[in-house]
């Protein structure tokens, strides 16, 4: 079976932010947001990007959407980089990628109507007239499995699941190639959450769009994903199908990270691996594998080497000097 | 010794009806519940968001605003506490029942060093001299696993990560030896190896001190991982009780069987999540009967008529007419 095309790529990605000085001869301190990340999502995946909070997740997501310009590195979307282009063309490539973020409250501007907000889009990108939008933005609702009466009402009159469907369904307006997903079902409760993910994964058949999925649930990311990715510190530490990454991962801190989900088993209590201590800031990190500080097998070379990236098994990457040596029964 | 003899319980709540004076009009946000607490057990309660969980707790500590009505028997060793005066409940909250909230950062008063802030509460319940209380202070901090409770001491809250700052809340929590920790939401503000940390020292503070617990969640997974009995909340009612176990691997509420049906980690192999239909009712409209029947797949016209009664069986309890025919008809 000849491979998917590749649709987004990202190339040696890095985000880096100054941080105030703190002293009057301190040097500036340098906040690394995401450091030389690659990835690419081939058409049809879903790629999950899982990590804990300030891991660099969102920041990610908004370069690969070009919300925001990373400071090095580049983004090929369907192709095309970004960076060169004008504002008119970007707004022309933009439209094959959209963004369905965490809090719909918040991503719907509550003094317009629900149709408003969703025949936007189509006004923005001129695609069609005024009748057709609204005609459209009905199929749109029912599309998301929602009765039209949720046309004229505010968003303040509806609940957070159901705005989340018009979040969807506003982003699905443009028929985008590319969704991305930054923890859109993390501020909904379980039978809702159970709602949007079944919507989400029918509406992926459906329309062949590919999906950039992010959570911090690695939960909702299995059952979403056909890849992932972790990242720890700006960096995906590894990245795997699905499968794989759970049955075999060999990066301690995917290891962690996967036995300290609260499975509904209580069976599951005593088999746990455990850190201790916090994620270390990301400014200023000391040299070495940045898991290193709270790495349980972390030995002296990890200190001082950043591990490359090392292709262990085919499709399963990790970002770990002493891949393949651990045994994980111990 | 058996757990179920009345001295060993801490806590026993019969018929507890919270309801809430508002503009839209009298609302029950708790409807006659009753439930016990055993010495030295951990219950969960899991529901959706609504559900009455917090309120509940809230009404155990006496914390909740001015425009409620309480009525029924919250009896902690046989004293009612509904009964008390504001006086008489500050002898029991922090001494004998203490707290926990979702916000950390929220429940430290930031201006305070983490030093002032315990010794306050050893000051108000059980007065001694600072050298006492600075010994207490760092007991408990080595007991709640910081790294350098001395250095500790001297930090503001805002110095320390979220998953330290709830540490500390549950030493301020546990500096008195209360026989009750209610704990609300504890690590919903944190990320998921954070969140088991905090989970496993709870667990070993219940062993450790005997203190019992009440683990308020909406996630069924934390509650599976942590709980020894597990009550399920819906629309205000406590829907169904049993021993973890028992209830993750045979369910008998048709709610309890949805909740962990839509759970994606029950999912294997691209199916489809199970959900449930609809959505919970507002507390200003409740339906006839049973509350949950208009979302029920097992509903019959009985349901919708009457409410069903609790019923006990076998060490369970559940609320449900499908189960109490089956029992009643042997």
């Amino acid at each position: 079976m000849a491979e998917a095309q590749i649709i987004l790529e990202a190339r040696n990605l890095s985000k880096r932010y100054p941080v105030k000085k703190t002293g009057l001869l301190k040097r500036p301190s340098v906040l690394k947001a995401v450091d030389d990340v690659s990835l690419c999502l081939r058409e049809g995946e879903v790629l999950g990007i899982v990590g804990e909070s300030g891991c660099g997740k969102s920041t990610l997501a908004r370069m690969l959407a070009w919300l925001i310009r990373p400071t090095s590195g580049s983004v090929l979307l369907l192709g095309e980089d970004p960076s060169g282009l004008s504002d008119k063309e970007i707004r022309k490539l933009r439209r094959n990628i959209q963004v369905i973020f965490q809090n719909p409250h918040a991503s719907l501007d509550p003094g317009r109507l629900i149709r408003e907000s969703l025949a936007e889009p189509l006004q923005i990108h001129r695609i069609c007239s005024q009748e057709e939008a609204w005609q459209k933005s009905r199929d749109l609702l029912h599309m998301v499995g929602m009765d039209e009466d949720a046309m004229d009402k505010y968003p303040e009159e509806l609940s957070g699941g159901q705005l989340q469907r018009i979040c969807i369904a506003r982003a699905l307006a443009l028929e985008p190639k590319i969704l991305i997903c930054d923890e859109c079902v993390s501020a909904l409760d379980v039978s809702n959450q159970a709602q949007v993910l079944n919507l989400l994964m029918d509406l992926r058949k459906k329309l062949n769009v590919s999906m950039v999925f992010i959570s911090h649930d690695l939960r909702v990311v299995r059952f979403m994903s056909t890849r992932i990715a972790v990242m720890y510190l700006g960096r995906i530490v590894e990245e795997a199908g699905t499968e794989e990454l759970y049955l075999n991962a060999e990066h301690p801190y995917t290891r962690a990270l996967l036995s300290s989900v609260p499975a509904a088993n209580p069976a599951l209590r005593e088999m746990r691996f455990r850190l201790t201590g916090d994620i270390p800031s990301p400014v200023d990190l000391p040299p070495g594998c940045s898991f290193a500080s709270r790495c349980p097998y972390a030995k002296e070379e990890c200190r001082q080497w950043v591990p490359e990236r090392l292709t262990i098994r085919e499709g399963h990457d990790t970002l770990c000097l002493r891949a393949g040596e651990i045994n994980w029964k111990e | 010794m058996s757990k179920n003899t009345e001295n060993n319980l801490h806590l026993q709540v019969k018929d507890l009806t919270i309801g809430f004076r508002t503009r839209q009009g009298e609302a029950e946000a708790v409807r006659r519940i009753s439930f016990q607490l055993r010495q030295g057990e951990i219950l969960g309660f899991v529901g959706e968001s609504g559900s009455g969980k917090s309120v509940t707790c809230k009404s155990i500590i006496g914390l909740l605003p001015e425009n409620v009505t309480l009525s029924g028997d919250i009896l902690f060793h046989g004293k009612n506490l509904l009964a008390c005066t504001e006086k008489e409940m500050e002898k029991y909250r922090g001494r004998h029942i203490s707290m926990v909230f979702q916000e950390p950062m929220g429940s430290l008063d930031p201006s305070f060093r983490i030093e002032q802030l315990l010794q306050e509460v050893i000051m108000v319940h059980d007065p001694c001299s600072r050298e006492e209380a600075r010994r207490r202070s760092l007991d408990m901090l080595k007991k709640v696993d910081i790294a350098d409770p001395v250095n500790c001491l001297k930090r503001y809250p805002f110095e320390l990560s979220g998953g330290m700052q709830q540490r500390i809340m549950i030493a301020m929590a546990l500096l008195c030896r209360p026989e009750i920790l209610l704990a609300d939401e504890p690590t919903t503000a944190l990320d998921v190896i954070t969140q088991g940390q905090i989970l496993d020292l709870l667990r070993r503070l219940n062993d450790e001190l005997g203190t019992s617990v009440i683990l308020i969640s909406h996630d069924m997974g934390i509650v599976a991982q942590t709980a020894d009995r597990v009550a399920v909340m819906y629309c205000g009612q406590i829907v169904e009780t049993a021993d973890v176990q028992d209830l993750i691997n045979h369910p008998m509420h048709p709610y309890t069987e949805g909740l962990l049906a839509s759970l994606p980690e029950r999912q294997t192999g691209g199916e489809e999540l199970r959900t449930i239909p609809g959505t919970v009712p507002s507390i200003y409209n409740i339906p006839s009967g049973c509350t949950f029947h208009n979302r029920c797949p097992y509903a019959r016209s009985v349901c919708a008529a009457e409410a069903p009664p609790m019923l006990m069986h076998d060490g369970r309890e559940v609320l449900c007419w499908r189960h109490h025919e089956r029992y009643q008809n042997g």
